[in-house]
């Protein structure tokens, strides 16, 4: 019982965005640096606020970070298959960016890994979309680069 | 909300090359991104398959294209067939060598005869360098100013710092034969610089007199091509960097021997048969060249006969490729067992190297 009282009172709480609040044990907010260096800069009472991040995504962070802790390489190497597993490219693609303000180092690791394999036989256009980016080559630009590597546009997946 | 630089970095260095040959189309930064020395390095460090080696070989004779075949080597092995890069319309193939290969690249010459007799142009020579990985190849120019005569070229290829991937340099070395003192005169370098596309002639040789010739091709590894002497006593070193040549003794002589380059390494193979065991014993000695030109024995392999010979080395000195038998490439354990053979009908193997995807571009222009 007193162990589990001082554990609560040396909680951290992590403001959401949209909100949310979530406390957190040190051991788990120390393996976000962000928040680890507010930790030092200010009280530890405070609640801490992150404005980039929402409340899915924290969760789905704390999620990862209690589950790695299994005890066998296996066992870690079949959670981490499991959650990349359930989550979808877009949602990937925000927790990428929560993952990386919040710098949770393994997430950092692993997370391109799962969206370089999710991508790897995409379209142009999927990537432009998926990434947010506008088309900067001229119509003949374009035609000339597709047509020197006109074998790298085989096998490519549906958008 | 749109991704970092840093973190779309990290997802497309982990992109395999094909993937990445594709979006360079996306928009103009990315393909400037692809052709950037840090880019290539982290990108083909990520890709690392060891296991992969790529074959360059004629099946029937050599007066036909060379076949070439990216073999991984596990049990079953996957094979991939490349085409031959060169070929030029009413000329046929006369003879062709690979001459090198660093990071990723691969240099090839070829000889090529008309067919037709009036014209005037009966022999074009080309040298090639190669990247299979693009399919990007890149024509050497001859060079106008180089000695005509009857001299032995050698050829290699190297950067002068292994971590960059556009500083490729190609090098020649004229060799006039034996004189009366039965020695050898190199009487002319030149290297081809990629990045500026042009000759220059090396004159401060250092090294200008060989007590043997050399063979052909160079190995590459770590800023430095080697050529093993033909009375394999020493090799002839030459450094990408400072631009100058040494000798380096070979750890021992016998009546075989070759160096190959395994994993950006030296490796000298020693072939030495044991007639004090009935049935006589053969035994191939490894030894490693370390970064002050002194050697390191690796292993010993017992080949089951005098036939075994090694032209691969994989999965860290425990699997060996030998050459070709009965038209198949086998594969040997460290005893000199074999443990498959690659279909590949290879009548006679050009050349066997480690096959390093990168994206390593052989033309920096940059739309």
């Amino acid at each position: 019982m007193a162990e589990k009282a001082s554990e609560s009172s040396n909680s951290i709480s992590l403001n959401t965005v949209d909100g949310k609040i979530f406390k957190v044990s040190p051991t788990i907010a120390n393996q976000m640096q962000t928040i680890q260096s507010l930790i030092k800069a200010y009280d530890s009472s405070r609640v801490i606020s992150l404005p980039h991040v929402n409340a899915f995504h924290l969760s789905k962070i704390i999620e990862y970070l209690e589950g790695k802790s299994a005890t066998t390489v296996s066992a870690v190497k079949e959670f981490e298959a499991q959650f990349m597993k359930d989550l979808s490219l877009k949602q990937l693609k925000g927790l990428l960016i929560a993952v990386g303000y919040l710098k949770v180092n393994e997430l950092l690791e692993l997370m391109p890994k799962t969206v370089a394999k999710l991508i790897e036989n995409k379209s142009v256009e999927f990537l432009r979309k998926f990434f947010g980016i506008v088309n900067d080559f001229t119509p003949s630009e374009e035609a000339k680069i597709r047509e020197e590597i006109a074998w790298a546009f085989d096998g490519v997946d549906e958008d | 909300m749109s991704l970092a630089e840093e973190l779309v970095n990290e997802i497309l260095t982990r992109l395999p090359a094909k993937s990445l040959m594709r979006f360079k189309s996306v928009e103009r930064s990315w393909n400037t991104l692809f052709k950037t020395n840090s880019f290539i390095r982290i990108q083909k460090e990520r890709q690392m398959n060891e296991d992969r080696v790529i074959i360059f070989y004629n099946e029937t004779g050599i007066y036909d294209l060379p076949k070439i075949t990216v073999v991984s080597t596990c049990d079953p092995p996957q094979y991939e067939t490349l085409e031959f890069p060169i070929s030029h319309l009413n000329y046929c193939l006369m003879e062709h060598i690979t001459s090198g290969y660093c990071n990723g690249i691969y240099c090839l010459e070829a000889v090529f005869g008309c067919n037709y007799r009036e014209t005037n142009h009966q022999y074009i020579t080309e040298t090639v360098l190669w990247n299979p990985t693009t399919r990007e190849a890149k024509v050497i120019p001859n060079n106008p100013l180089a000695p005509t005569g009857n001299f032995m070229c050698h050829s290699g290829l190297g950067v002068s710092d292994p971590n960059t991937f556009d500083q490729f340099k190609y090098i020649q070395i004229y060799i006039a034969g034996a004189g009366a003192d039965n020695e050898y005169d190199v009487v002319y370098v030149e290297l081809y610089d990629l990045n500026t596309q042009s000759w220059f002639v090396i004159h401060d040789i250092h090294v200008t007199r060989l007590k043997s010739s050399l063979l052909a091709p160079g190995s590459y590894s770590n800023g430095l091509c080697h050529w093993l002497s033909l009375d394999f006593t020493f090799i002839l070193c030459f450094d990408f960097h400072s631009n100058k040549f040494r000798t380096i003794k070979s750890p021992l002589t016998t009546q075989f021997c070759r160096i190959i380059e395994p994993n950006n390494c030296i490796a000298y193979l020693v072939y030495e048969t044991d007639y004090d065991y009935d049935p006589p014993r053969h035994i191939i000695q490894i030894w490693n060249l370390e970064q002050d030109d002194t050697w390191v024995k690796r292993c010993n392999i017992v080949a089951a006969d005098e036939y075994v010979t090694i032209c691969a080395i994989l999965k860290d000195y425990t699997e060996f490729i030998g050459e070709p038998l009965y038209y198949y490439m086998p594969l040997y354990n460290s005893r000199g067992q074999l443990l498959r053979q690659f279909q590949i009908p290879a009548r006679q193997h050009i050349g066997i190297y480690d096959y390093v995807e990168t994206i390593a571009p052989l033309s920096l222009y940059i739309i």
